[in-house]
């Protein structure tokens, strides 16, 4: 059975690994200053970036309406025996309310729609993991299961220069965006399989301070996930520079660890820049080289 | 009263009589109390710590109407309780409530009662003092007491007195030799020596040998006002601001060199400035580079009668306050409650003494939902804590006392609210600014507690500030004036200049900072906190620093390093 893969736009997966691996994009839609863009189609994430640090609008996104599911999944249809239709969290956006639309209007479609729990990189990591594991013939079934077992591994932790983009998107309950600017704060914000949002689970003063965190944070998701296999690390960000001095540090630290990985970067997408602003930047942890055995 | 008559009955009235008796002494003892206090800092004056908790005592029992011993000693313990402020004063309402207690169902005090007094006051105030430190107040009253225990067949309550007074005496100065750091500073414990104080005025009170009157102390603002004419002219106008960063703490900072009863208040548009001075042009002048003057009005106060000057006076207070309610907000403010966290319905409340306004934007910010007034020199009754426990809407509550000497009265405080409080050991402010990140309002009030004084342990604070006297301390030589540097309480740098100081510091304590935050008070400005986060980075190119205008008096400099 010949398997296809489709995910959004939100992925963030550089664009050689997702023609390496003929994974499929649906994009999502940004809009600015009353304009549509969609999401790496009509717009670089660099040159979405330029456009909202010269605005003082914010920017809004929508989902894919089901009729663009209807379309790609009846192209893809064509191509493939059966599609695997993997998304971002039905928490943060209505995609999957859309594909699920589609499917149900069109009962001949062979999809298969998988939730990841997740956004941006850690969504990439699931859609890298269900192609390497069609490239190892595994069943449709089994691939399903696999990746609904190795999301619950999956965690995200980010930071923000300051939160008036997630409270403004409303992506942040009131009483959590209560953060003083006035002293440099910077939140951790983290979403993993559990959450129903970006959640904040603390804050900190100052630059070193964070990397501390984030540095901590891996720490731990190595000592409590032991494994001989590959993890697969990832760096994220808005604005490169904002994240430059944390990636230095980063770096060396998974070099003394003692540990196989793989080390992914990327610019995240206008979509989740909308909501986090440009200075955004974080780290994404998942042991994913346990599921396919490298 | 004859002049041998033997007393063998201390009376209600009499015991009134005593107690203003202790009243004025430690009016009269005030400052020298204040100057034992070993470290020369300004914080924490044990005389008047101890006179502003024995004056509120007092206060409590005027109002008794009453003359049986039990309803009077009652009172007194009360109203100290509900006033004490520092550690002393909290030490103090303790053996007050001991004295207290050993009076029950008396209608008169006899000279058995008096020794079961002192001693139960010792008693008493050894049980609510968490670690006892032999050497201080507790001493001073335990040996008291005891001396009194073997004088029963003296029924004479003025000899009696006489001999335990000797023995306080005694006790205050072996003090030096049971703590080195008196010794050291050549001086007797400032809290012993308060308790000899009020027992002497108790026993000249006893005796007549000091005419009190019963009002003397709602009185004395009154008879101030009458000899108060050190400014004499009454100088008021408004001035319409021209530049609306204009800051009224500073023009207050500015002006009050030139007079006193200063109020200023206002907004980004108007500013009405109130000031008895002997310059009013030099104030009018000021006011000019302010903006442009409007009602203005001199009046020479010398040639109006005190009733006249009284009402004025009183009409000026209100308008004031008037105005004041209208204008933003008052960081002179007693209590600041936060609205904007008051929308959020959080289940736990956040109660913080802080002095500065920058200091407390900052707290604010961070979401503190209710800021007493205070800090170093200026300790918060327990009576503030309760007013503010109060006010609060939250039924958990969190006390961020942020000054070792005001950490008992916050705790006496909790211990007399119905509320679930926790009070958190915060001994500075960048302990508390450390301890608001980690709160979280969806955790108990102990894992909070905990949490946070586990995050205070990360934090070092550096205070600079000046002598406010000659003293030996930690085998320093300090004169007065000379500029201190004190490492989480203790001082460890002393010189002329603040730079200096800390360029010692950074020498002596350094341990791989990350986080270096300065927040500049009075007498500071952001061009000398730069000059020190310069000295900063010349040490580690790595640690990020960063100043904030802080606004606290006395300190120039409260700098955390974490």
């Amino acid at each position: 059975m010949k398997i296809g893969i489709l995910t959004d736009s939100t992925c963030d997966l550089p664009e050689d690994i997702l023609n390496e691996y003929n994974v499929n994009v649906i994009p999502l839609t940004v809009s600015l200053e009353n304009k549509q863009y969609k999401d790496k189609v009509d717009i670089t994430s660099e040159e979405f970036l330029k456009k909202i640090k010269n605005t003082d609008q914010l920017p809004t996104t929508s989902q894919p309406s089901a009729g663009e599911f209807t379309e790609i999944y009846e192209k893809l249809n064509q191509q493939y025996d059966h599609i695997l239709s993997i998304h971002l969290s039905e928490h943060l956006s209505g995609t999957i309310q859309s594909a699920k639309l589609a499917l149900k209007e069109n009962s001949k479609f062979n999809v298969t729609i998988v939730d990841s729990k997740s956004t941006s990189m850690g969504l990439g990591f699931l859609v890298i993991l269900a192609a390497k594991l069609i490239n190892k013939d595994y069943k449709l079934d089994k691939i399903v299961d696999i990746l609904e077992m190795a999301r619950k591994d999956m965690v995200i932790y980010l930071t923000v220069d300051n939160l008036s983009y997630l409270q403004k998107g409303g992506r942040i309950n009131k009483a959590e965006s209560f953060i003083g600017n006035l002293i440099n704060l910077k939140p951790i914000l983290k979403l993993d399989f559990n959450s129903t949002s970006v959640e904040p689970i603390g804050k900190v003063r100052g630059n070193n301070n964070i990397h501390k965190k984030f540095m901590n944070y891996s720490e731990s998701y190595i000592s409590k996930n032991k494994s001989d296999n590959k993890y697969w690390f990832g760096l994220l960000y808005g604005e490169y520079e904002y994240a430059k001095e944390f990636e230095d540090k980063f770096k060396e630290y998974l070099n003394l660890q003692k540990i196989n990985y793989d080390y992914f970067k990327n610019n995240v997408g206008s979509v989740i820049v909308s909501h986090t602003g440009p200075s955004v930047y974080g780290i994404i942890l998942f042991k994913g080289g346990k599921y396919i055995d490298e | 009263m004859a002049q041998n008559e033997v007393i063998k009955t201390i009376n209600g009235k009499l015991f009134k009589k005593m107690c203003y008796g202790a009243l004025n002494r430690l009016k009269d003892q005030q400052s020298y109390i204040d100057s034992l206090n070993v470290f020369p800092v300004p914080d924490g004056d044990t005389g008047t710590n101890m006179l502003l908790t024995f004056q509120e005592a007092v206060e409590n029992l005027d109002q008794v109407k009453s003359e049986r011993i039990d309803k009077l000693t009652q009172a007194l313990s009360k109203g100290a309780l509900m006033g004490a402020r520092g550690n002393s004063g909290v030490i103090l309402s303790q053996l007050l409530r001991g004295f207290s207690e050993a009076n029950k169902y008396k209608k008169v005090m006899g000279n058995e009662d008096l020794i079961k007094s002192l001693s139960m006051a010792a008693r008493i105030a050894y049980q609510g003092v968490l670690k006892p430190v032999e050497g201080t107040i507790l001493t001073v009253s335990r040996k008291a007491a005891k001396r009194a225990e073997d004088l029963r067949d003296i029924e004479d309550i003025d000899q009696l007195l006489e001999k335990v007074i000797e023995s306080a005496h005694k006790a205050l100065n072996k003090t030096p030799e049971q703590l080195p750091q008196l010794k050291e500073a050549g001086v007797v414990d400032a809290g012993g020596q308060g308790y000899l104080t009020i027992l002497e005025g108790m026993r000249a009170g006893l005796t007549g040998k000091v005419e009190v009157t019963e009002k003397k102390v709602t009185k004395r603002e009154v008879s101030e006002e009458e000899v108060d004419l050190k400014y004499g002219y009454c100088t008021q106008t408004l001035i319409n601001v021209k530049d609306k960063s204009v800051d009224i703490e500073e023009i207050k900072n500015d002006i009050e060199q030139f007079g006193d009863s200063l109020m200023v208040v206002g907004d980004e548009e108007i500013i009405k400035i109130h000031i008895h001075t002997n310059h009013p042009g030099i104030i009018l002048e000021y006011a000019l580079k302010t903006g442009s003057l409007k009602d203005i009005k001199i009046d020479n106060m010398k040639l109006q009668n005190a009733e006249m000057r009284e009402k004025h006076e009183m009409k000026q207070k209100e308008e004031y306050d008037n105005l004041k309610d209208n204008s933003t907000e008052d960081f002179d403010e007693k209590l600041i409650m936060n609205s904007k966290v008051k929308e959020l319905n959080r289940k736990t409340g956040i109660i913080a003494v802080a002095k500065g306004k920058g200091i407390k934007n900052i707290l604010l910010e961070l979401g503190v939902d209710l800021i007493i007034d205070g800090g170093q020199s200026m300790n918060p009754s327990i009576n503030d804590f309760v007013d503010a426990l109060e006010k609060i809407d939250q039924d958990k509550v969190l006390i961020l006392p942020n000054n070792k000497n005001i950490i008992s009265a916050a705790q006496q405080a909790s211990s007399l609210s119905d509320k679930d409080i926790s009070v958190v050991e915060t001994k500075a402010i960048p302990q508390a600014i450390a301890a608001l990140l980690v709160f979280n309002d969806q955790e108990e009030l102990e894992d909070l507690k905990n949490n946070m004084e586990s995050e205070i342990i990360n934090v070092k604070t550096i205070e600079i500030t000046n002598a406010v006297k000659n003293s030996k301390v930690n085998g320093y030589e300090i004169e007065e004036n000379d500029v201190l540097g004190l490492v989480n309480g203790t001082i460890k740098a002393v010189g002329n200049s603040e730079l200096e100081v800390i360029e010692e510091l950074i020498k002596s304590d350094w341990e791989d900072e990350d986080l270096i935050t300065i927040y500049f008070g009075d007498g500071a400005s952001e061009e000398d906190a730069q000059e020190i986060k310069k000295k900063f980075t010349e040490r580690s190119s790595d640690a990020e620093v960063e100043i904030y205008k802080g606004g606290q008096p006395l300190y120039p400099y409260i700098i955390s390093l974490e």
